[in-house]
C-alpha cells in the first residue's frame, strides 16, 4: 500500500466531502455520495487484509473528524473500521469484482455503518442526527450509484490495477 | 492484533469527553481552514443541481431583504421619535431662564391605581430625583414621589398628598395648592378681598434649584367663600393638562445633570 497517497487521498476525500460535494446533491442538502464511503469499500476490496484494517479505521477517522453534526468521535471510527475489516474478509470468500456487485456492496456498507453509527451516538446519549433517512437511506443509495465509476480514478491514483495488483509488482512464479 | 488495538482506539475516542475530542475537531477545521472555506466559498457560488433548492437562496435573499426593511422601519420610528423630543424640548426651552433646567423625557408606562399617581420609565439612572417637578403638555402635573434606577412615580397635583405653592393669575401672593380626589384641588387661605375669577391660571411657583420659573399648573374652575371661614376663599382648580391621555412627560432636573 502506497501509504503517502492513501494519505492525499483520504485528505482529499475529506476536505471534497465537506466542501465541494455539496453541490451535487439532490432533492435535499444531504442527499449527497459519500466519498470516504466509497473510498473505505475501495481498500476493503482492493487492498490486503492488514491494509484494509488501517485504511478502514484511518477514513473513519477522516469521517469523524469532518462530521459536521456529531460532537463526539469515535462512532465511525468503530463502525468503518469494524465492517470494512468485514468487508475485506468477506470479499475473501465472495468475489466483489463486477459493478453492481460493488454498488451493492457500497450501498449495504452505507446503511450498515450509517446504522452502526447511530447506534454507537445513541449509545453516548448524545443529541441524535435527525436525517437518518438521509443517511440511512439516500446517501448509501447515491454513493453506489456513482462509486463503481470512480474505483477507476482511485484505482489509477493508488497505483492499483483492478485485479487487485499494485502496478510495477510482478507476479510471482 | 491490529484490529482490536484500533477498535480499542476508536472506543477510547468514542468514550472521551466531548471537550477533548472537539479540540481534534476543531484542530482539523483550524488546519484545514484554508482549503475548506474556499471550497465552501467556490460551493456557494455555483448554480445549484435541482430546481427545489434553487429557491433555497432565494428565500433567505427575500427574509433577509425583510429584516432589513424592518430595521429601516424601526429606525425611521426611532428618528420620528427623536425628531419630537427634539421639538418638545425646543418648546420647553424658548424662553430664556429655562436654559438653566434640565429636561429628561419619559414615556408614561401606566397610571396608577388611584389615577392620582402615574408611573414613567425613567429613574435614577437619569438623574431623577424625589421632588422634581414634572411638565405634562407644557403645564406642572406634579412632582416626582419615589424613584428606582430606572422608573419613578409621579405624584400628581390632584393626589391628596401633594401640596405645591401656587400663585394665582398676576397676583404675587403664594398658597399651596392640595390635591384633592376626582382631578381637581383646592386652594385654601386666600383673603377674600383677593380678585380670583374662575378660568385664572394657576402657576406652580417657582423653587430655587427645582423649578427655575413658574410654570401654570391648572386653572380655577369654582371659587367662592369658605363656609367654614368666610374671610377667606374656596378656590377649586383643575389641571391645565388632560393627565389622562398623557404619554410622555418631562422631568425638570438641574441642567447640569440632563
Amino acid at each position: 500500500m502506497r501509504w503517502f497517497r492513501f494519505a492525499a487521498l483520504v485528505l482529499a476525500a475529506t476536505i471534497l466531502q465537506t466542501s465541494l460535494v455539496g453541490v451535487i446533491h439532490i432533492w435535499q442538502p444531504d442527499i449527497r455520495p459519500n466519498l470516504l464511503l466509497i473510498l473505505l469499500v475501495f481498500f476493503a476490496i482492493y487492498s490486503g487484509p492488514q491494509d484494509a484494517v488501517i485504511a478502514s479505521f484511518s477514513i473513519g477517522l477522516a469521517a469523524d473528524l469532518s462530521s459536521p453534526v456529531r460532537e463526539l468521535m469515535g462512532p465511525q471510527i468503530i463502525s468503518f473500521g469494524v465492517l470494512g475489516t468485514l468487508l475485506s474478509d468477506v470479499h475473501g470468500i465472495i468475489s466483489i469484482r463486477r459493478m453492481p456487485h460493488q454498488a451493492i456492496a457500497i450501498f449495504v456498507m452505507g446503511v450498515l455503518t450509517a446504522l452502526l453509527s447511530y447506534l454507537l451516538t445513541f449509545f453516548r446519549a448524545e443529541s441524535v442526527s435527525t436525517r437518518l433517512s438521509a443517511e440511512l437511506l439516500w446517501q448509501p443509495l447515491y454513493s453506489a450509484v456513482i462509486g463503481p465509476f470512480l474505483f477507476l480514478p482511485i484505482a489509477w491514483w493508488m497505483r492499483i490495477n483492478r485485479k487487485g495488483r499494485r502496478h510495477g509488482v510482478k507476479r510471482r512464479r | 492484533m491490529l484490529f482490536t488495538w484500533l477498535l480499542l482506539g476508536g472506543l477510547i475516542c468514542l468514550f472521551a469527553p466531548a471537550s477533548l475530542t472537539g479540540k481534534l475537531k476543531l484542530a482539523y477545521n483550524y488546519v484545514f481552514s484554508w482549503p475548506l472555506d474556499n471550497l465552501s466559498l467556490a460551493t456557494s457560488t455555483m448554480p445549484s443541481l435541482n430546481a427545489v433548492e434553487d429557491d433555497a437562496p432565494k428565500r433567505e435573499t427575500a427574509a433577509e431583504q425583510q429584516r432589513f426593511e424592518n430595521d429601516i422601519a424601526n429606525l425611521q420610528a426611532e428618528v420620528r421619535d427623536a425628531h419630537d423630543q427634539i421639538a418638545y424640548l425646543q418648546r420647553l426651552q424658548v424662553v430664556a431662564q429655562r436654559d438653566r433646567m434640565g429636561f429628561v423625557l419619559a414615556d408614561v408606562v401606566r397610571t396608577g391605581r388611584t389615577q392620582d399617581v402615574l408611573f414613567i420609565n425613567r429613574g435614577s439612572r437619569d438623574h431623577i430625583a424625589v421632588g422634581q417637578y414634572v411638565l405634562g403638555d407644557m403645564s406642572v402635573i406634579g412632582t416626582i414621589s419615589d424613584v428606582w434606577a430606572q422608573r419613578a412615580v409621579v405624584r400628581l397635583v390632584t393626589d391628596r398628598n401633594s401640596k405645591i405653592q401656587a400663585t394665582i393669575g398676576e397676583s404675587n401672593l403664594a398658597r399651596v395648592m392640595e390635591g384633592r380626589s376626582g382631578n381637581i384641588g383646592k386652594i385654601r387661605l386666600v383673603p377674600a378681598d383677593h380678585a380670583v375669577r374662575v378660568g385664572d391660571k394657576v402657576y406652580a411657583r417657582k423653587v430655587p434649584g427645582l423649578l427655575d420659573v413658574s410654570f401654570v399648573a391648572a386653572k380655577v374652575t369654582q371659587c367662592g367663600l369658605d363656609p367654614e371661614n368666610p374671610s377667606m376663599l374656596d378656590i377649586t382648580i383643575q389641571p391645565e393638562c388632560d393627565i389622562a391621555n398623557l404619554t410622555r412627560v418631562a422631568v425638570i432636573v438641574p441642567a447640569t445633570q440632563q
